[in-house]
């Protein structure tokens, strides 16, 4: 371990972020060059911790006495500095292989992400703040996962929630008008591409705040947000039980990661988060945002499965069911979009939806069981191959719309020849991603169907299962329409015009290139049981209790995985690669062009948010403010006026014969009086003083007459008659009150 | 008796008299017809703030090294046997308000130099200020209900004249509305004060908390105590802006000049808080503990309110000025839960909140200056003329937003763990969820000013002021392409806010060490957790 690495490898690109103005002051390129050189030291730090987790287990590390207690001898090894000791949340970190492994996913494919930058936005005029943003999100990112309690960890889920508004709004400087997709007052491209970075923070919102809600119930009943704390004295499941709060608190959490994960229901803002910058798409969908919540689902894991399975709360069942059918659903949900989404970018989000849908699965399945390590490791896995191709995938997808100038599938096609690179480091991430077998997705995607089967969840399982023929299909779609397709008529146009599509600069293709090998590499350690690193990896951070042997290649799981990842093959590679079947003459039929027409809808779920969430706040609120708020709150100071002064026309006989109304006549006819003086009785009192500034004002100090507002007068007797009343008031206390 | 420390030299008398002095000289010029012009009566009046800050500075480090309260005592008056007492006292509960109010106003006196150059009479602009900041800073340093009344009353005179004077058109009638609240709002107080004082004998703020918190327990009649506790809240409640006497603030902080909105919604209204804490919690602790829940609903809804009526305004001004409303609900859930953690957020969401307020309000005054006009639906893709406001402004939303790491983040925090440890869970869900709905209102506000296409409409506003045909209320029109960055005395305080919020974030415990004992006495007191 690099000294300091726990708490460098995310201050070192947060400072980077920090700096990221300074350098520019100096020169562009400098600032683009450190910006990429910030984040790989924080790679290296990052990555120089899984030595400490591998090999012996035990630090040999002094943290330079900074550290109360000493050198940390074992793992999870807590590293604590005071912060806020009174109400005891202090900052620390917390070196676990859990930890580790995030950080190190997170760090080192967000390095390769910003090498790509380097040539993806080497003609952006905003580059200063793309900087900024981008290693203010792997900082806090990283920060998230090395946090050792719940209210750092915030920090860095809100601060990756808000570097993700910056770059999804990244271009709000566009104005090419656009259609408009949807109904909102949206007026052109950058306004379309604000609205997604807010539609994306503000989703996720609602996740963080059910979040913050279970964080807070927790501290209170627990007392200390620390995760060790919380897992060493456990007392405070039993209280929140019995309050009957343990599975309120464990669904509130829950919520965090359905929003920061797009899981259903709150999957919608994925797809718009697509209008920000790929190489963005590529760093929250591979390596950071997304992850954040598979991170916390399995970090909180152990607290509930010991609730469950050592202390015997069985209400958290449902907490994990929950966690199992969200997750399997989604997968299904999303996958069923992508199957008919028309840009490149889009068929990627969605897949990732679905993907993330997997690892939520997988951990819902981990608490089920006794034994959890399986279906923790299998989450890992698929978190880890997943980072691995997609990034690859959309880095590809960004080289190819770099080139083309489009983002939409139909405008592309026959790209074969133009960018071969790229056509064959695709391939490899496409295979990973369809579950080809012997790619790194089969061998992570086999893990969660076994976990799934042996917990006897068959119908997630079938659910599970026919996702990954999904998978596979949209995945043949996506290659089969860029590539193989005949050249469209955006393609030939461009070629008119003169513009060549061509291959990527080596700046790009190097991290594809990377990325691809790391892929493969993957693949070959799953064919040699990677699983059973993984678990040794993993071992004694997931409570264990009973050891199993992790079975490599079930008999029954193997071949049905294979089969149905053939049965979306088959179909897409003759509809769409080898184009013998007319997928245009598909769309003829009426039952399969209605699905089309729901799918690409997304389900209505989209617009159903919108009519009812959005619009329908904004109705309540608007009608409450006609009705209530002007309509009656407000009034009472117009009514409460206009009844003084017709009490005060009425002529003050009718004022006594009323009796002394409450102490606003009393008010309003000192007003009156006084406008009686000043002739202004005919004139509605406000309009009145304000237009007859007439004599009176003049008299009073020269000062206070240039104010030229007729108003002081009639304030002075108000506040004169205060101060008269309190003097009265005050002697006669003092002469003697009871 | 007051607790604490004495001080020898009158640190807090001076910084409570040097701002009516300087006003008095302003006005003393004025009237011998020396014209000083705006940059030399700004310099001097934020000279005479600043210096004031510092001797306040020199309060809270004698505090810290103190340990206790710090005071001074002079006597004022007396009438026959009873002696009025003049009397400052600093601890940790007032203190971070106190320094909030005097730095706030030495800000917004330097902001003011470049806001009002249009406008006209700038000695008695900053007459007016000055006395207003005395007002402030004279309620939170009070030691008896006489001085804090005629404080807390007494702010309203140069606060009446900043609105109807350098406000909008509509100000003039607005603020004859502000004095009709605030006036039924003195009333109560005043009623209340006076009927504490046939209760207790005692004008002095420290006696009657001695005398008043055993009373319950000496078989005292409850609902007399309740009645008068009710009294002085409304009073208070009403300068809180606290729903369903809120009316009077949209209206009078829309229509206030910026600097001094920023002073009206920033601290302002915090006075009525604070004076709920150190009146009505230290008076009526036992009253409080059982109204606590009343005080956590009316919070909800005062929070919920600010909040709905936000989304739907046009005018950015008053979207800040019902944010004000929202905010003030969250301070109050926080006080109203009588646990430390909800109290000391609270106490500490009035600075967090005074800053981050600071902050949007700056900006709006930016867009008033250099774009000309505050109207959403006129603005757009400002961001590319103004980068630096709309980065600052965006800070200021999300912080309000309550976005770590930002310093409401752990104002915000505290208030909600504190309404959990009260046991009101739903209420505490609720408004947790509030803070999605402020995010909404905020960021969509943001991107409506800021980003999105080019404005058509400042062009067309442009045309018609050139053709005198429309005269807006505030500001110079401007042609989109001649927006700009506003000056730098706009500017650098905007960003110094700006930075002192994301560092407050990030280390809260500089302000938070001041007020969780002043909270823990307070929830002792009440008998909270």
């Amino acid at each position: 371990m690099l000294p300091y690495a726990p708490w460098l490898c995310w201050a070192i690109p947060m400072l980077g972020a920090v700096a990221t103005p300074g350098f520019a002051k100096i020169h562009g390129k400098f600032r683009d060059y450190m910006a990429v050189f910030f984040s790989l030291v924080a790679a290296a730090f990052a990555l120089s911790m899984i030595p400490d987790m591998v090999i012996d287990k035990a630090v040999n590390y002094d943290p330079l006495k900074l550290n109360t207690t000493g050198a940390p001898e074992h793992i999870p090894f807590d590293w604590v500095l005071p912060w806020m000791p009174e109400v005891n949340i202090n900052a620390g970190v917390l070196v676990d292989p859990l930890s580790v492994f995030m950080a190190s996913v997170a760090t080192s494919i967000s390095a390769l992400i910003m090498i790509y930058s380097l040539g993806y936005m080497s003609h952006d005029p905003d580059r200063t703040r793309y900087w900024f943003f981008m290693q203010l999100f792997i900082g806090g990112m990283v920060m998230l996962v090395m946090s050792d309690n719940f209210f750092q960890m915030f920090l860095g889920w809100e601060v990756i929630g808000t570097c993700s508004y910056g770059l999804i709004g990244f271009w709000h400087k566009k104005s090419k008008i656009i259609d408009e997709p949807y109904p909102m007052l949206r007026r052109s491209e950058g306004d379309y591409n604000a609205h997604c970075g807010m539609k994306a923070f503000v989703t996720t919102r609602i996740g963080d705040v059910a979040l913050l809600a279970a964080i807070l119930i927790i501290y209170i009943y627990a007392g200390t947000l620390n995760f060790l704390e919380l897992i060493e004295h456990t007392g405070w499941i039993g209280e929140l039980s019995r309050a009957g709060l343990l599975i309120i608190v464990a669904i509130l959490l829950f919520i965090g990661p359905i929003g920061k994960s797009a899981q259903f229901p709150l999957h919608v803002w994925l797809p718009e988060a697509m209008a920000g910058p790929t190489t963005v798409s590529a760093l929250i969908h591979a390596a950071t945002l997304v992850k954040a919540g598979v991170y916390l689902v399995a970090r909180v894991l152990p607290l509930f499965h010991h609730a469950l399975w050592t202390e015997g709360y069985t209400e958290v069942i449902t907490f994990f069911t929950t966690v199992g059918w969200i997750g399997g659903f989604t997968a299904f949900l999303a996958a069923s979009m992508a199957l008919v989404a028309r840009e490149i970018k889009k068929v990627l989000a969605y897949s990732t939806v679905s993907q993330i849908g997997y690892m939520m699965l997988a951990l819902g399945m981990a608490g089920l069981a006794i034994e959890s390590t399986t279906g923790f490791l299998a989450a890992s896995f698929h978190l880890l191959s997943h980072a691995l191709f997609k990034a690859l995938l959309f880095l590809s997808a960004g080289a190819i719309i770099h080139a083309t100038e489009t983002t939409y599938m139909d405008e592309m096609g026959g790209l074969k020849e133009h960018m071969p690179i790229t056509f064959k480091v695709m391939w490899v991430g496409a295979l990973a991603l369809s579950g080809f077998p012997g790619f790194s997705g089969f061998w992570s995607k086999d893990i969660i169907f076994l976990v799934t089967l042996e917990n006897g969840q068959l119908a997630l399982f079938a659910l599970a299962a026919v996702t990954a023929s999904m998978t596979a299909f949209y995945t043949f779609r996506m290659m089969g329409m860029t590539f193989y397709y005949p050249k469209s008529d955006h393609i030939l146009k461009l070629e008119k015009e003169g513009h060549h599509v061509h291959e990527a600069p080596a700046v790009m293709w190097v991290p594809l290139a990377i990325l691809a090998g790391l892929t493969l590499i993957v693949s070959v350690f799953g064919l040699f049981n990677f699983e059973g690193q993984l678990h040794d990896y993993f071992t004694g951070h997931v409570a264990t209790t009973v050891s199993i042997e992790l079975v490599h290649l079930d008999p029954i799981v193997a071949p049905l995985s294979i089969g149905m990842v053939f049965l979306g093959i088959v179909p897409a590679y003759f509809i769409y690669i080898k184009q013998k079947i007319s997928a245009t003459d598909m769309g003829r039929n009426p039952i399969i062009a209605g699905l089309h027409k729901f799918l690409t809808n997304r389900w209505y779920i989209n617009a159903f948010y919108y009519k009812v969430f959005v619009y329908g706040t904004i109705r309540i609120f608007k009608a409450l403010l006609d009705k209530i708020e002007l309509g009656i709150i407000d009034k009472f100071h117009y009514v409460f006026a206009s009844k003084a002064i017709d009490g005060a026309r009425v002529s003050s006989a009718v004022l006594e014969t009323r009796g002394f109304n409450g102490l606003s006549y009393f008010i309003a006819r000192l007003g009156i009086t006084l406008s009686k003086v000043n002739d202004f009785i005919d004139i509605r009192i406000v309009d009145g003083i304000a237009n007859g500034v007439a004599g009176t004002g003049k008299k009073l100090s020269k000062a206070f007459g240039k104010l030229q507002t007729g108003i002081i007068e009639q304030y002075v007797v108000i506040l004169a008659t205060g101060v008269v009343l309190i003097s009265i008031i005050t002697l006669y206390l003092l002469g003697g009150f009871p | 008796m007051l607790p604490g420390t004495p001080l020898q030299f009158p640190y807090m008398l001076l910084a409570l008299l040097l701002p009516p002095c300087a006003a008095v000289f302003l006005l003393l010029t004025l009237a011998t017809g020396k014209k000083l012009g705006l940059k030399v009566i700004g310099i001097f009046s934020s000279i005479v703030l600043g210096i004031s800050s510092l001797l306040l500075v020199r309060v809270l480090l004698l505090v810290m090294t103190y340990g206790t309260a710090v005071y001074e005592q002079y006597s004022w008056f007396s009438v026959g046997n009873v002696t009025i007492e003049f009397s400052l006292l600093s601890d940790f509960l007032n203190l971070p308000l106190s320094l909030a109010i005097i730095l706030l106003s030495t800000v917004s006196s330097v902001y003011s130099i470049e806001y009002i150059k249009h406008k006209h009479d700038f000695e008695l602009y900053y007459f007016c200020l000055l006395l207003f900041a005395t007002g402030m800073l004279g309620v939170t340093l009070a030691t008896n209900l006489i001085q804090f009344y005629l404080f807390f009353e007494g702010m309203n005179i140069p606060a009446f004249f900043l609105v109807s004077g350098w406000g909008t058109k509509k100000g003039k009638t607005i603020a004859l509305k502000y004095i009709m609240y605030v006036v039924l709002g003195a009333l109560c107080l005043l009623g209340g004060i006076v009927w504490t004082y046939s209760l207790t004998n005692s004008f002095e703020i420290y006696e009657i908390t001695a005398k008043l918190s055993v009373m319950p327990y000496q078989g005292a009649n409850v609902n007399l105590l309740r009645s008068v506790a009710l009294l002085i809240s409304t009073g208070f409640g009403v300068k809180m802006g606290m729903f369903p006497l809120h009316s009077w603030l949209p209206d009078f902080h829309g229509e206030a000049p910026v600097p001094i909105h920023a002073l009206l919604s920033a601290v302002m209204i915090k006075t009525g808080a604070y004076g709920l804490v150190r009146v009505t919690y230290f008076f009526f602790p036992l009253v409080i503990r059982d109204a606590s829940f009343i005080l956590a609903v009316l919070a909800l809804i005062t929070m919920f309110w600010g909040a709905g009526m936000a989304l739907v305004q046009v005018d950015f001004k008053r979207v800040l000025a019902y944010s004000s409303v929202n905010q003030v609900g969250y301070i109050l859930l926080g006080l109203s839960t009588g646990t430390t953690l909800g109290i000391a957020g609270g106490l500490f969401h009035m600075v967090t909140h005074g800053l981050a307020k600071g902050i949007l309000l700056y900006s709006a005054g930016s867009l008033v200056h250099s774009a000309g006009t505050k109207y959403i639906p006129k603005l757009g893709g400002v961001a590319r003329k103004m980068p630096v406001t709309a980065t600052v402004a965006l800070i200021g939303a999300l912080a309000i937003a309550g976005t770590p790491p930002l310093a409401t983040f752990p104002s915000e925090f505290l208030i909600f763990a504190g309404t959990f440890q009260a046991g009101f869970i739903l209420i505490a869900v609720l408004g947790v969820c509030s803070t999605a709905l402020t995010a909404g209102y905020y960021l969509w506000t943001i991107r409506r000013i800021f980003f999105g296409p080019d404005s058509k409409e400042l062009d067309i506003m442009y045309e018609k002021y050139i053709k005198k045909i429309e005269i807006p209320e505030e500001g110079i029109p401007r042609k989109f392409e001649d927006v700009h960055e506003s000056p730098a005395l706009m500017i650098i305080p905007m960003v110094v806010i700006a930075i002192s919020v994301i560092l407050l974030g990030i280390f809260p415990q500089i302000i938070l060490q001041m007020i969780y004992p002043a909270a823990e006495t307070l929830s002792n007191l009440i008998g909270g957790a």
